[in-house]
């Protein structure tokens, strides 16, 4: 669950190097879907996201039966063509395909809303905080510090309990945290940036502070703060999905792909499929967006690339 | 003498400046149990529950859940300079005595993880580095990318099916066959049974520690095994290397004693950083296999409202975390001794 440290920590090492050598953003993004596409992990990674997003956004189409059509007379068919049940149906002889695809929308929207809100939060204050400093940066310095330690699912655990399972609910409790993330790496490049030449040029042409961290400063982190965000993503996917498999995340009545795995558990000895697919298709979706955040970290970062 | 002095004061300032930061540690964690809708006796008499309106009352007089919030957080501070944890309002018992029950078993369990995890991925990315660009290399980079994406939960569930369920060859819960436990000496089992010498409480222990530990640890492993390989491609190209080399240093020890020490320092703040989650984020393993650790401990006690409870593990949760984070730091500068001049 803290694997996403090792994504950061490189990140922010990589960031910091580049932003140190390299002073704006266009010649990154020359060629950058070329050098994507040709970017092997990168490539795969982006294939397995679109997959993702193209099941997710057409499942009512896509999906053989509806993901809550309860049919106990077929409870717990084995997976098969003949069947009619590519992948089997669970205890209540609901259609596992159908639900991994609709939970692939749920999975997808609270990864995409939590990164975004924590994104936005992060990035706004960590600019803020690394261009003036002062009693802001301080005190922000120790709430992050408050933040990190308590342990991340101890936290949405307990936030989870106060406002009770629901998909709002879920997002604001890992975003909550979220931010810190994005606030850290937005904070240490803002304030190896704001002494560079392009930003003492564009305070001498008389800019107001605010259109130099807007119009001159965040095009030249933003390359980073997607990489982290794709990064972040898959994490958050799968903290989504412990917490359903808890019972905490999304109500029941949503397929989730965490329940689907709770769920599952009963039954694991006589149908393991019930619990393999959802966690399969959960797994599969966390590598693309490694790859992918991989990917995106390598083109965007040309220094990295010749290692 | 000058550095030890220096690195004796950076301890005392981190320690001190713990202290702030576990009291806004308990705040918060009573803030956040007070706003959970309903409190113990609620949930303790569950609803529609025959008990009369008095009975509960009397009941919430008694574990002072009756008084102002702010004369709950002075009484709750207090107890807690006093180093007194509470009693769990569910169970009748004092806090202190059950997470010295169940930490020890969260510290063995991240520990063995963390074992595991070392003990297949520095060997995996030395390897991969010394082999640059081979087969191996390759292959092992595509495993540690899947084991990096594979959830710890589902990981756990399939390790029961396969090696529980389907061979039967490792338990599927526990921490200790019933009536097998060693000797309590620290709590941990495996160590409590190597010291006292009994051979099969040990391997029962291990037999149970496997599927848990490899279910946290295989995620860590291949984290593990990236950031060697890519530390040690930077060491080896380094020009003390080169020079160690054109001393004619024989290959083993221009690995193992100039390579490898280096390329550690990266790995060791790792470790560091990933023991601190392992400790903090097992809570879903621990409830896959039924390992009676802090992780359950605290899950069950959110569910239960036994404020008493969350809050201390919290506590501790984050005296860890925070304790952990100091060691990897003075382990730093042991390993890179410009650290500490810095």
């Amino acid at each position: 669950m803290g694997q996403a440290s090792l994504h950061t920590d490189e990140l922010y090492q990589g960031a910091l190097a580049r932003s140190a050598d390299m002073s704006g953003s266009s010649g990154a993004r020359a060629g950058f879907w070329p050098r994507l596409m040709s970017h092997r992990g990168g490539r795969l990674g982006l294939i397995i996201v679109l997959a993702y997003v193209v099941v997710a956004v057409a499942a009512p189409v896509l999906a053989p039966y509806s993901p809550g059509a309860v049919d106990l007379v077929r409870r717990l068919v084995p997976p098969g063509l003949r069947t009619g049940n590519l992948l089997g149906t669970d205890q209540l002889g609901r259609d596992i395909l159908s639900r991994i695809m609709h939970g692939a929308r749920v999975s997808i929207l609270v990864g995409l809303a939590t990164v975004c809100i924590s994104a936005f939060v992060g990035v706004g204050l960590g600019m803020v905080a690394g261009y003036y400093g002062g009693v802001l940066d301080r005190a922000l310095a120790r709430f992050t510090e408050l933040l990190l330690a308590f342990p991340y699912l101890i936290f949405v655990i307990g936030a989870m309990s106060v406002m009770g399972p629901g998909f709002w609910n879920l997002v604001w409790a890992l975003s909550f945290k979220g931010w810190v993330e994005f606030y850290r790496l937005a904070r240490a490049l803002v304030m190896s940036e704001k002494n560079r030449e392009y930003v003492e040029a564009a305070r001498v042409l008389g800019r107001s502070d605010g259109v130099i961290l807007t119009c001159e400063i965040l095009p030249n982190i933003v390359n980073s703060m997607l990489v982290l965000g794709t990064l972040r993503m898959g994490n958050m996917i799968v903290m989504e999905s412990s917490l359903s498999f808890l019972g905490l995340g999304i109500p029941p009545r949503m397929p989730a792909w965490g329940s689907m795995i709770n769920d599952g558990r009963r039954y694991m000895l006589t149908s393991p499929w019930v619990a393999t697919f959802p966690g399969l298709a959960l797994a599969l979706l966390v590598l693309g967006m490694n790859l992918l955040g991989e990917g995106l970290r390598d083109v965007l970062d040309p220094k990295m690339m010749e290692g | 003498m000058i550095r030890l002095g220096r690195v004796q004061v950076k301890v005392i300032e981190r320690v001190v400046a713990t202290i702030p930061l576990a009291l806004a540690v308990a705040l918060a964690a009573f803030v956040l149990m007070r706003a959970i809708p309903g409190d113990p006796v609620d949930i303790m008499m569950g609803e529609g529950a025959s008990s009369s309106e008095e009975e509960m009352a009397a009941l919430r007089t008694g574990l002072g859940l009756d008084q102002p919030i702010h004369r709950q957080l002075v009484v709750y501070l207090k107890a807690l300079l006093r180093g007194d944890l509470g009693y769990s309002i569910v169970r009748s018992r004092p806090v202190a005595q059950m997470i010295r029950e169940a930490l020890p078993a969260t510290i063995e369990l991240a520990m063995c993880a963390m074992l595991f995890a070392l003990a297949l991925g520095i060997p995996v990315g030395v390897v991969s580095a010394l082999k640059h660009n081979t087969a191996f290399d390759r292959v092992s980079t595509a495993v540690s990318f899947i084991g990096v994406s594979l959830p710890a939960f589902w990981l756990g569930i399939v390790g029961i099916l396969v090696f529980s369920m389907t061979f039967g060859w490792l338990p599927t819960s526990g921490r200790i066959a019933y009536g097998m436990e060693p000797r309590h000496i620290t709590g941990l089992l495996t160590l409590d049974a190597l010291l006292t010498g009994d051979m099969t409480a040990l391997g029962n222990a291990l037999r149970h520690l496997c599927l848990p530990a490899a279910a946290l640890g295989l995620g860590v492993a291949a984290v593990v095994a990236r950031v060697t390989r890519s530390s040690m491609l930077d060491v080896l190209g380094s020009d003390y290397v080169l020079f160690a080399r054109a001393k004619g240093v024989p290959e083993p020890a221009v690995t193992t004693r100039h390579a490898l020490r280096n390329a550690m320092i990266p790995t060791v703040t790792l470790v560091g950083l990933q023991f601190g989650s392992l400790l903090g984020g097992n809570m879903i393993v621990e409830t896959i296999f039924g390992w009676p650790g802090l992780g359950r401990v605290v899950v069950d006690a959110i569910f239960a409202r036994d404020y008493p409870v969350v809050q201390a593990a919290v506590m501790v949760y984050a005296l860890t975390f925070v304790g952990v984070n100091l060691i990897t730091d003075l382990l730093y500068t042991v390993l890179d001794p410009k650290m500490a001049l810095e």
